[in-house]
């Protein structure tokens, strides 16, 4: 579905401009459609700038994005434009996934009006319908998003996110903000959707048992550079690369902390 | 003796469309050494119950109930008393560290600000004291970091910072906002170890929604659900042998402990269900679960639970 071949980011700084500062340094890997990737790596190593790279809100320095055979990276801005139903992103940070002046209900018709999907009325029902979807009550469709919950949040950016049923979501720590329950529903609601819209995922978090738990396949990020990347039950079970390790027992120790003695 | 007793706290905020009540006839007290978690999810209240201790909930909050702190009424003491108490007597490290910290001061000149405003500290005492703190808190080259401003640190070194602020005047009580959140696993992890040995002789509110995090540091753990505590208990104890249904539920959910969500959505504020708050969600909800709203209750030795189960 999507493809990336020596994907790089760089900032420029410096006489004429020829120091370079790596962001993302020479990745490629592929995400088949319907399948989750799940991509971890420590804060600043490059994720972010990455999935805004594989959806082209961000301009690589260098390299080949194909998504569903299509040389994203030539594409014009109407094309670009034409392109951009099909690809969704979902932030980490609830409150910049959704326009604060906004009510959600508002925030979730917008892609319908903007792309001019339905009539009125079919919109609002459809904004009722995807309300349902991610479990929100259609009551809190008249709240702005500081009268709402994290959790609440998530959901109507969710709701955003799948409004004009894309074929490539990117959720970029989508659950960083939320506590273990209200994680675990919104992450079984992401895998139910996939399922009912052959979604495919690019699943971004710095939990490893996250990783485990949504994707088929997973990499790791390294300041800029890919140092693992395979099946994530093959990866969980034998990482190759130190970082990787090091991600585990982190993750290991938060474990061990439950239940011990004090 | 309890160093923080509150009893009958409930917390409200006006809003045009009405009130909406928030917490709801809280009774909490911690010991001098004790290190207690206030757990639950997010928009539950946790934020506000520390700010309420702290007197800085904005004009729209009504307040009732009572805070005792070394026998005085905290909610009911003057802005002058409580600025003798902030920051001295007890300290809070806030919510999200990227806005908790002054972006046009340098990180040394923010600590010696809250030495200089409670200790008498000065001149190069005082500088020998904030070079002390960055160094107890694992900050290597404090002299050359003191003239640092915020934004030159990541995530886990403005946490730390925090961390230096709070303990700087020596406070009797560190309240700690989600202290973990935003951090990566690794830096969690060094995190959690630096607050474990620099709060392991202080009392201790934290609060948070990270088991983890709440695992790692607190003797004891309170439950808040629908703005009451449903139940409280040694932390270790509490973890092991959850009693409270939304206890149990919550465990469940995570990942690595079967990730099965608890269904159906806590209530909104001012919606809540007569009997049980929990009821709607409860796989074990009884007939008079509906109707009856249970009350908090000793369960054997030092664990409390608010469910009729236990009746
Ligand atoms: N416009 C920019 N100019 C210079 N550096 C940048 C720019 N955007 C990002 N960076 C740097 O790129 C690195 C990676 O950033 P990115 O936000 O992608 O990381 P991340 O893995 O998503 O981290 P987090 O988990 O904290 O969100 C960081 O060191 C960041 O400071
Ligand atoms: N100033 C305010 N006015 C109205 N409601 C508020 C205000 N501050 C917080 N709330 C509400 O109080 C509840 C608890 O918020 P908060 O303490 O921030 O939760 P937590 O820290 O547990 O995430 C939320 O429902 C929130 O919307
Ligand atoms: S009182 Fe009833 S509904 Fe409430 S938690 Fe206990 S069993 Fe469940
Ligand atoms: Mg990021
Ligand atoms: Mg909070």
């Amino acid at each position: 579905m999507i493809e990336l071949t020596s994907v790089s980011k760089y900032y420029s700084s410096g006489f004429l401009c020829r120091k370079r500062a790596y962001v993302v340094n020479d990745v490629s890997l592929a995400i088949r459609k319907g399948e989750t990737l799940g991509l971890a790596g420590e804060s600043g190593s490059g994720k972010s700038t990455l999935a805004r790279m594989m959806i082209r809100l961000v301009e690589p320095s260098a390299g080949r994005i194909v998504f569903d055979g299509i040389d994203l990276l030539a594409l014009k801005k109407p094309a670009l434009r034409q392109l951009r139903p099909r690809m969704q992103i979902v932030f980490q940070d609830p409150d910049t996934s959704l326009d604060p002046r906004l009510t959600i209900g508002a925030s979730v018709a917008e892609p319908l009006v903007v792309w001019q999907k339905a009539g009125r009325h079919e919109r609002d029902d459809r904004v009722i319908e995807l309300f349902g979807m991610v479990g929100l009550q259609p009551e809190l469709a008249d709240r702005r998003p500081f009268e709402l919950s994290g959790g609440q949040k998530q959901r109507a950016a969710l709701a955003r996110a799948i409004a004009l049923e894309p074929e490539f979501l990117v959720l970029d720590e989508p659950t960083a903000a939320l506590d273990l329950s209200v994680q675990a529903q919104i992450l079984s609601l992401v895998q139910v959707l996939q399922k009912r819209m052959n979604l495919t995922l690019l699943f971004i978090s710095h939990d490893l048992q996250l990783i485990g738990r949504m994707s088929d396949s997973m990499a790791v990020l390294h300041e800029g550079r890919l140092v693992e990347s395979g099946k994530t039950d093959a990866i969980l079970r034998r990482p190759s690369d130190p970082y990787t390790i090091r991600l585990l027992e982190a993750a290991r120790e938060s474990e061990e902390w439950f239940g011990k003695d004090k | 003796m309890s160093l923080l007793a509150i009893a009958d706290l409930s917390v409200q905020f006006e809003s045009r469309s009405g009130t909406v009540p928030v917490l709801d006839h809280i009774d909490f007290a911690i010991n001098t050494g004790e290190r207690v978690a206030l757990i639950g999810e997010s928009g539950c209240g946790k934020t506000v119950f520390g700010m309420s201790v702290m007197r800085l909930l904005p004009s729209n909050a009504r307040i009732t109930g009572s805070a005792l702190y070394a026998g005085r009424d905290i909610l009911r003491a003057s802005e002058r008393e409580m600025q003798q108490i902030r920051g001295k007597k007890i300290a809070m490290i806030s919510q999200n560290s990227a806005f908790a910290l002054n972006p046009v001061l340098t990180v040394g000149d923010q600590i010696a600000e809250s030495l200089t405003l409670h200790t008498s500290c000065r001149g190069e005492g005082l500088e020998r004291e904030v070079i002390r703190l960055l160094t107890s808190l694992g900050i290597e080259r404090p002299k050359e970091n003191m003239q640092k401003y915020p934004h030159e640190f990541s995530g886990g070194m403005r946490e730390r910072i925090l961390i230096a602020m709070a303990l700087a005047c020596n406070p009797d009580l560190v309240i700690a906002d989600e202290p973990t959140s935003g951090l990566d696993a690794l830096v969690k992890a060094q995190t959690l170890r630096l607050l474990k040995s620099v709060m392991q002789d202080r009392t201790l509110l934290l609060i948070t929604h990270d088991l983890g995090t709440a695992s790692a540091l607190a003797s004891h753990t309170a439950v808040l659900y629908a703005g009451e505590i449903v139940e409280y208990g040694p932390t270790h104890e509490l973890f092991r042998h959850p009693m409270h249904p939304y206890t149990q539920g919550l465990l469940a959910s995570s990942p690595s402990a079967g990730f099965h969500p608890i269904p159906g959505m806590s209530p909104a504020p001012g919606q809540v269900p007569h009997g049980c708050r929990f009821c709607p969600r409860c796989s074990s909800a009884m007939d008079r679960c509906n109707s009856t709203h249970p009350s908090l209750k000793k369960s054997g030795n030092n664990r409390q639970v608010r469910c009729l189960r236990y009746d």
